[in-house]
């Protein structure tokens, strides 16, 4: 390439290559000497008490180096993704999940450690155990976490409110009440790299190093090092390339303190790889929500208030559950008019493998809810879904402004997005097909477009970029920013290009390295573009100021009539100009070039960015998001009536992406986010039995998408450009964007096709066979 | 344990080795060969991410023994191609912007690859029957699919230049 990348451009992945050749290392590809391998002996019993653990078998077998037991970690500090630090490294006295760690095995082979994981005998005294988050709540339930813990009553891990408007007098004054309960599904990120990570302990200089599939190096290191009671700086977490991680690989988790102790205690690198089933029944799942509503309506369709309670499984550990429920119920009401509201959630323990982050993050949930219920209203006061909605979105003139629990919007083009994705897919045309068992759903949304300030332990929603110039004008960006596939690089390499003028080939990206890299909170909640993208605009801006001085001191020139053209600064009008590497190899070796007073230095920034949103107060009312975005989505489904088998025919979807820095990869994250939307829609759980076992923890058994399930949606993907102002680049995040419709959409589709709603996900086969032949008795 | 000394072609070069009976062809690839393009993301052959070609035929390496590869020739992901001169496949993977995370990605040029040799002009529908062993979890396949009908064209385009030589005594000059 012999131009500098542009944004707006969609330039190819820049690590395109070592991933198409096999060469990008994952951790389970690093290959250390004299490497241990680390397997999790896990509770087979959903709830118990520990009351020993024998390791001298295991111990015995050759091959098997050493035995982490609950006493060798009982002194370390209890840790969590959030505030309540309710998880230790391996479960002291009391098991709370199948699954749940109780000691670890370090061998000198993985065939070996397995080996030896049915050698470590543990006693256990069973305990009544629950699984479901309402039973959790009753009176008599068994209390999973009877020790004292931050907020913590009872199995009640966390009260949310959202709270706004007068809900009485709104209730009071409606033409029409509709109750409903809806329920979602346990359904599992499932990346296809499973977590991992690999830890080498260095004694001589007292510094661990851990290489981990993670979202978040600085958070995980502090996390490590706090559990470990080792400074800060004595932690470096590396994150190689990372196959996938959809929210769920964020935070310290065990086997990313057990790799680091047995390395500390080995003294040779030890690595935990978690097997397909482990990472199916003890990392985190989605929450599982219960949502009991009234929706109070006017005869003509106008939304007067929304009443919900909520019930949110956590499973066994809170994790970050809280804001799972915080965020999902500061959405609950959609790009909608919706004068008051009256929202109370609870997150619940129970004796199931813990749940929390997942892509979306409680937005899938919350929009399923209430698109359904609004179908429910439609059907009832007669009126087509569309036009249903149309009279209760937000409108232009609503804008620039806030909502009633507070959201700030500067920009939300929802109208726009709904005109486009019905003439896309020629809504009116598929009514008035009325194909037999063909439906049609329609459903908008509002997503976080500028990350979430909602961590209950800091008033910071971070991201950081370190520009380091060379004295050839190339370029290394550091950032906590940590791609798991996403294509930060490629995004970095456009914003240094847009900027400084360099060429995508004499620009490095260093990402998420703590000894590399500035502090961030790095890459979750569709956060990377907007934040560490922000700083990144900020810190190439500031470097190129600095050689803007310099280059105006050598052109002899005033630095306001300079323009960067194809890597050179030239005089605005003129032939006359300086190529940027010149400047930059004048500040580096050349002090009598420079301006008088200047010495010469190294060229390296840093910016932070902040993102300019807050805390919610105790009724739920702030403005957490930077910017918020929407789409529409409109799907179009085939039902067969005689196994239920629901078959996606057809999907349009109009999103608002702010500005679309790179187009192809806006249009590949919407539609990686529809596909796993519509395996959350379809059939995508993880199923226990009557003991908390996990039925279903494998590829064979729980079916994600295949390439058959998915409608081939190209040309009706929209971007819907608002151009915001709340980032310097006029873009929102969308990575979450594609997974939180398509519930909604393929629920509300069925409901169209079979004249029934499907109150609960997944929408299964059976459920909706089931479904239809209670209609057709009904109707005899 | 039972070993068993195998004699193969990896990628082109002949390779002798002294295994457990019971090793899976996958594990032989990454742990003894070294060669970690080939992914493990499942025990049950469900994901296609440990594809590689047998003698040219495609087949997921942790469900076939090591030793079944004695005297025959397997063909990695990093037999493909390499940089500067990508497969087909992978240059049609990168322009289509189908790879995000990249595990699935070896697998799914080794399966690709393998079915246009069989299928030089596949249709749509044909694509996506032949990539339902191999799962994505970051694309939708979507971008997949185009790439792999791209990969299709250039194939055919390539074939068609190639005949044309052949049969044109002056080698394709004016």
């Amino acid at each position: 390439m012999t131009v500098a990348a542009r944004l707006g451009q969609s330039l190819p992945k820049v690590d395109n290559v070592a991933l198409a050749t096999g060469s990008a290392r994952y951790v389970g590809d690093l290959r250390p000497a004299g490497l241990l391998h680390g397997r999790i002996v896990r509770s087979p019993l959903a709830h118990a008490m520990v009351l020993g653990v024998d390791a001298s078998a295991a111990l015995a077998l050759p091959g098997v180096v050493c035995v982490i037991r609950p006493e060798d970690v009982a002194d370390l500090p209890g840790f969590s993704l959030a505030h309540i630090k309710d998880q230790r490294v391996l479960a002291a006295d009391r098991v709370r999940f199948v699954g749940d760690p109780v000691a670890a095995v370090i061998a000198v082979s993985e065939a070996i450690a397995e080996e030896a994981l049915d050698l470590v005998i543990v006693e256990y005294q069973e305990l009544p155990a629950v699984f479901d988050g309402e039973a959790a709540l009753a009176a008599d339930a068994p209390v999973i976490h009877p020790e004292p813990l931050d907020g913590v009553d009872g199995n009640v891990c966390w009260r949310q409110v959202c709270r706004a408007g007068d809900i009485d007098a709104a209730f009071a004054a409606a033409d029409l009440v509709l109750r409903e309960r809806f329920r979602t599904s346990k359904a599992h990120a499932m990346p296809m790299e499973t977590h991992g990570a690999l830890a080498e302990w260095d004694a001589a200089e007292e510094h661990l190093t851990l290489w981990s599939s993670t979202q978040n190096a600085h958070t995980l290191r502090d996390d490590l090092a706090d559990t470990l009671g080792l400074a800060r700086s004595r932690v470096r977490v590396i994150k190689p390339y990372v196959g996938g991680a959809f929210g769920h690989k964020e935070g310290l988790h065990s086997h990313e303190a057990l790799a680091a102790l047995g390395a500390m205690r080995t003294g040779r690198p030890v690595r935990f790889l978690l097997t397909r089933h482990e990472e199916f029944g003890a990392t985190v799942s989605r929450n599982v929500m219960v949502r009991d509503v009234e929706l109070a309506l006017r005869n003509d369709g106008t939304v007067l208030a929304w009443r919900e309670r909520i019930v949110q499984d956590c499973g066994a550990y809170a994790s970050i559950s809280p804001s799972v429920l915080a965020l999902s119920e500061f959405v609950t009401v959609g790009p909608y008019r919706t004068p008051a509201l009256d929202i109370q959630g609870v997150v619940a323990y129970t004796n199931t493998p813990p749940a929390g982050a997942f892509r979306g993050f409680g937005n899938p949930q919350a929009t399923f809810t209430r698109e359904l219920m609004f179908d429910i209203a439609a059907r009832r006061l007669g009126l087509d879904p569309a036009e249903f909605r149309r009279r209760n979105l937000l409108r232009s003139e609503d804008l620039p402004g806030t909502t009633a629990n507070g959201l700030r919007l500067q920009t939300l083009p929802i109208g726009e997005c709904a005109e486009r994705a019905m003439a896309a897919i020629d809504y009116d045309g598929l009514r008035r097909a009325r194909i037999p068992w063909r439906g049609v759903g329609i459903v908008n949304m509002i997503e976080w477009g500028g990350s979430c300030r909602w961590h209950p332990g800091y008033d910071a929603d971070t991201g950081s970029v370190t520009v380091t110039m060379a004295p050839d004008g190339s370029l290394t960006l550091g950032t906590d920013a940590a791609d798991s596939g996403q294509g930060h690089a490629t995004l970095f390499t456009q914003i240094a290009g847009e900027i400084l003028g360099v060429r995508a080939d004499q620009v490095r990206v260093v990402m998420a390295d703590t000894d590399a890299t500035p502090w961030g909170l790095g890459t979750y909640g569709s956060r990377t573009a907007v934040v560490q993208g922000s700083a990144a605009y900020r810190a190439l801006t500031l470097l190129r100021d600095r050689l803007a001085v310099v280059a105006a001191h050598l052109l002899e020139a005033d630095e306001r009539d300079l323009v960067l053209e194809a890597g050179r600064f030239v005089v605005a009008g003129t032939d006359r100009g300086v190529p940027v590497g010149d400047v930059a190899a004048v500040i580096h070796y050349d002090r009598s070039a420079l301006p008088p007073g200047m010495e010469p230095s190294a060229l390296v920034v840093s910016a932070t960015w902040d993102e300019p949103n807050e805390i919610p107060d105790a009724n739920g009312r702030g403005s957490f998001s930077g910017n918020y975005s929407c789409s529409t989505t409109i799907a179009v489904v085939d039902v067969d009536p005689e196994t239920g088998k629901v078959t996606v025919v057809d999907w349009a979807c109009a999103e608002d992406v702010g500005r679309a820095l790179n187009p192809a990869i806006v249009t590949t994250q919407l539609q990686g986010g529809i596909a796993q939307g519509i395996g959350f829609a379809l059939g995508e759980e993880l199923i226990l039995d009557e003991s908390g076992t996990l039925m279903n923890g494998s590829m064979a058994d729980y079916q994600v998408p295949t390439s058959l399930m998915i409608p081939l949606m190209e040309e009706r993907l929209i971007h819907v450009e608002s151009h915001d102002p709340v980032h310097p680049m006029g873009h929102k995040g969308i990575g979450e964007s594609g997974i939180t419709p398509p519930a909604a959409a393929i629920a509300c589709a069925v409901f169209d096709a079979i004249g029934v709603p499907i109150t609960s996900l997944p929408i299964s086969a059976e459920k909706v066979r089931a479904a239809i032949l209670a209609r057709v008795g009904s109707q005899r | 344990m039972r070993e068993r000394r195998i004699t193969l072609l990896v990628n082109g070069a002949p390779v002798t080795r002294t295994l457990a009976v019971e090793s899976l062809l996958r594990d032989f690839i990454r742990d003894d060969l070294g060669l970690t393009g080939t992914k493990a993301a499942c025990d049950d052959g469900m994901c296609g991410a440990c594809a590689v070609h047998l003698d040219g035929a495609p087949v997921k390496s942790c469900l076939v023994l090591a030793v079944e590869a004695d005297g025959r020739a397997i063909t990695t992901i990093e037999g493909m191609g390499r940089p500067g001169a990508l497969h087909p496949v992978q240059a049609a993977m990168a322009e289509a912007f189908a790879i995000q995370c990249g595990f699935c990605t070896p697998g799914m040029v080794m399966t690709i690859a393998a079915f246009l040799e069989d299928n030089p002009d596949p249709s749509t529908d044909q694509i996506r029957e032949a990539l339902v062993g191999n799962i994505c979890r970051c694309t939708g396949y979507v971008r997949i699919v185009q790439a792999a009908r791209a990969a299709a064209q250039a194939g055919r385009a390539l074939r068609a230049t190639r005949a044309g030589l052949a049969s044109d005594p002056a080698g394709g000059k004016p």
